[in-house]
C-alpha cells in the first residue's frame, strides 16, 4: 500500500512541509512570532544544458513556482 | 528513565532529556515508548507528542517526522512542533474550512492531494485541542 | 613623486581601509547570527545521522562490492553538491570547493557519469570554465536570508527528481572562526539503502507502509537534513572567512596608509629643501 499522497506524485519532502505549514499557520499569534522558520527567501534555480544555463526558475515560500523567465 | 531528545531543524525542544515516558502518534497508531523499549523506527503522522516526566506531562503537536528508538536513546526529529496551548482553535476550525475547499476546488489529484494533507492536519489538531 | 598624488592615494586607501573595518563587523554580526543557528540545528542533524551511521560502514562495504560486481561502475552515476557562498570577499572558501570538486572530477578520471549541482553563485564561473558540461542546475540567491528547512526541502527535491544513485556533498565544514575545511560528505543513496536494509534487522518499523516505503520516506528525510546541515556549515564558515579576509584587508590598509604617509612627508621635505636652496642660490646671486 502506499500512502494517497504518494500515489498523486507528492514527494515525503513536500508532505511534510504541507503538514508544518498548516501547523504554523494555526499558532496563536504569540507563538507564531518565535516560529523563525517562516523567513520568506527568494532564490533563483537555473538548468544547465551543454554548458550554459537555459532556463531559470524563481523559487518562494509557498511552493509556488513563478512563470520560468526564459533564457 | 528514558533518554530523550525531541529535535526541530530549527533547534531542540528537549535535549538529553531523562523522562519517564514518551508517547509518540506513530502512523499505525499512538504508540508508547517506556525505557528499554524494542529498538523501533516510527514513522509520525500529525498528532500530539506527550512527554511525561516527574508526574508531570507535556503535550506538543508535530506536523510529521521521525521517531527513533535506540537501545540506549530516543530521538523524535520533527520537521515542525509546538505546544498543544500554542494552538489556536479558531485558526484551526478555520483552516479545515479553508482546507475543505480546496479540497472541492481541487482539479488534478496533486491539487486533491495536497489539499487532503492541509485538511488531515487541521483535522488532527481539531482532535488534538477537543481531548485536550 | 608628485605629492598630490601621494595625497589622494592615501585618502582611496584610508577609504577602503574604513569599507574592510566596517565589512568585517557586519560579517562578524551575521557570523553571531548564523553559527547560533548551526548549532542549534546541530542536534537535529546528529539525530538523523546516528541512524544512519551503521550505513558509513555499510556504505564502505558495499562500495566495495559493487565495484567487484561492476568494476567499471556502468550503473553508476554521481551527483556533486558542491556549496559556495553567493557573495564574494570572502578569502579561501570558494576557492577550496572548486578546488575539491576538480581533485574529485581527477580521481574519477571520467569513469563515473556526473553531475555537478552549484548551490550558491561564487562556484559558477570557475566551475563553468573546467566542467561546464557536468554542470546539471544551479541555485543562487540561496544564502540572502537565513537558511530555512523548507527552502532547502527545495533543493532536495530537485535532487530527488533526477536519478542518481551516488550523491555527494561537499562543503566548508566551521571548525572555528578562525579555522575552515573543505570535507566531501557521501549521502547514502535510495539503492543502496533498499539492497542494506539488513543493516536495521535489529529495529522493529512502524509503519501502515511496508518498510520499502519507509525507507524511501526516510531517505528524502534524512537527504534533507543532510543538505540542510552542509548549507548552514558553508554559510557559517563564509561568514568567519569573510571577517578574518576582511580584518586583514583593513589591517593592511593601516599599514599601507603609514607607509604612504612617510612618503608624502619624504616628498614634502624635498620640496621644502628643493625651494629654500633656491630661495639662498637666489639670494647668493644677487648680492
Amino acid at each position: 500500500m502506499v500512502q494517497y499522497w504518494r500515489a498523486a506524485g507528492v514527494s515525503y519532502l513536500r508532505y511534510s512541509n504541507l503538514c508544518a505549514d498548516a501547523l504554523r499557520s494555526a499558532l496563536k499569534p504569540a507563538a507564531a512570532k518565535k516560529g523563525a522558520a517562516k523567513t520568506p527567501f527568494s532564490m533563483t534555480k537555473s538548468t544547465w544544458e551543454a554548458g550554459k544555463p537555459v532556463a531559470r526558475v524563481q523559487l518562494e515560500p509557498a511552493g509556488m513556482e513563478t512563470a520560468a523567465v526564459g533564457k | 528513565k528514558l533518554h530523550f531528545n525531541f529535535l526541530l531543524p530549527g533547534g531542540a525542544i528537549q535535549k538529553d532529556a531523562a523522562v519517564d515516558m514518551v508517547l509518540v502518534p506513530a502512523s499505525s497508531g499512538v504508540m508508547g515508548i517506556l525505557p528499554r523499549h524494542a529498538p523501533t523506527v516510527a514513522q509520525l503522522r500529525p498528532g500530539v507528542v506527550e512527554v511525561h516526566a516527574d508526574g508531570a506531562k507535556e503535550k506538543y503537536f508535530v506536523s510529521s517526522g521521525f521517531a527513533f528508538v535506540h537501545k540506549e536513546r530516543t530521538d523524535v526529529c520533527a520537521v515542525a512542533a509546538a505546544p498543544l496551548a500554542d494552538l489556536d482553535a479558531a485558526a484551526v476550525t478555520q483552516g479545515v474550512a479553508d482546507a475543505q475547499a480546496a479540497m472541492a476546488a481541487a482539479k488534478n489529484d496533486t491539487e486533491k492531494a495536497e489539499a487532503q494533507i492541509g485538511l488531515d492536519t487541521y483535522t488532527a489538531m481539531r482532535s488534538a485541542l477537543a481531548m485536550a | 613623486v608628485n605629492l598630490k598624488v601621494v595625497r589622494e592615494r592615501m585618502k582611496t586607501v584610508s577609504n577602503i581601509g574604513k569599507i574592510c573595518k566596517a565589512m568585517k563587523l557586519v560579517a562578524a554580526a551575521k557570523l553571531r547570527g548564523v553559527q547560533s543557528l548551526q548549532q542549534a540545528s546541530r542536534p537535529f542533524a546528529v539525530g538523523m545521522g546516528d541512524f544512519f551511521s551503521k550505513m558509513d560502514e555499510l556504505e564502505a562495504a558495499t562500495t566495495a562490492e559493487a565495484s567487484k560486481k561492476d568494476p567499471t561502475g556502468d550503473k553508476k552515476k554521481q551527483l556533486i553538491i558542491a556549496v559556495t557562498s553567493d557573495r564574494g570577499l570572502c578569502g579561501g572558501v570558494n576557492a577550496v570547493i572548486v578546488k575539491e570538486v576538480k581533485l574529485m572530477m581527477a580521481e574519477d578520471e571520467g569513469r563515473t557519469p556526473t553531475g555537478i549541482m552549484l548551490v550558491g553563485d561564487k562556484g559558477r564561473e570557475p566551475m563553468r570554465r573546467v566542467h561546464g558540461d557536468e554542470i546539471v542546475v544551479s541555485f543562487k540567491d540561496v544564502f540572502k536570508a537565513p537558511v530555512t528547512f523548507p527552502q532547502v526541502c527545495m533543493i532536495a527535491e530537485d535532487v530527488l527528481s533526477r536519478s542518481y544513485t551516488d550523491v555527494i556533498l561537499v562543503y566548508n565544514r566551521f571548525k572555528s572562526a578562525m579555522e575552515q575545511e573543505p570535507v566531501r560528505k557521501p549521502i547514502v543513496g535510495l539503492s543502496t539503502l533498499l539492497e542494506s536494509a539488513s543493516v536495521f534487522d535489529e529495529y522493529e518499523f512502524d509503519s501502515d507502509m511496508d518498510s520499502a516505503q519507509v525507507f524511501v520516506d526516510l531517505f528524502e528525510f534524512q537527504l534533507a537534513t543532510q543538505l540542510y546541515n552542509a548549507l548552514l556549515e558553508n554559510a557559517t564558515s563564509e561568514q568567519a572567512a569573510r571577517m578574518s579576509a576582511m580584518d586583514n584587508a583593513s589591517r593592511n590598509s593601516t599599514d599601507m596608509h603609514a607607509k604612504l604617509a612617510l612618503t608624502a612627508n619624504r616628498v614634502r621635505q624635498a620640496g621644502i629643501t628643493t625651494e629654500l636652496s633656491e630661495i639662498v642660490a637666489g639670494a647668493a646671486s644677487v648680492s
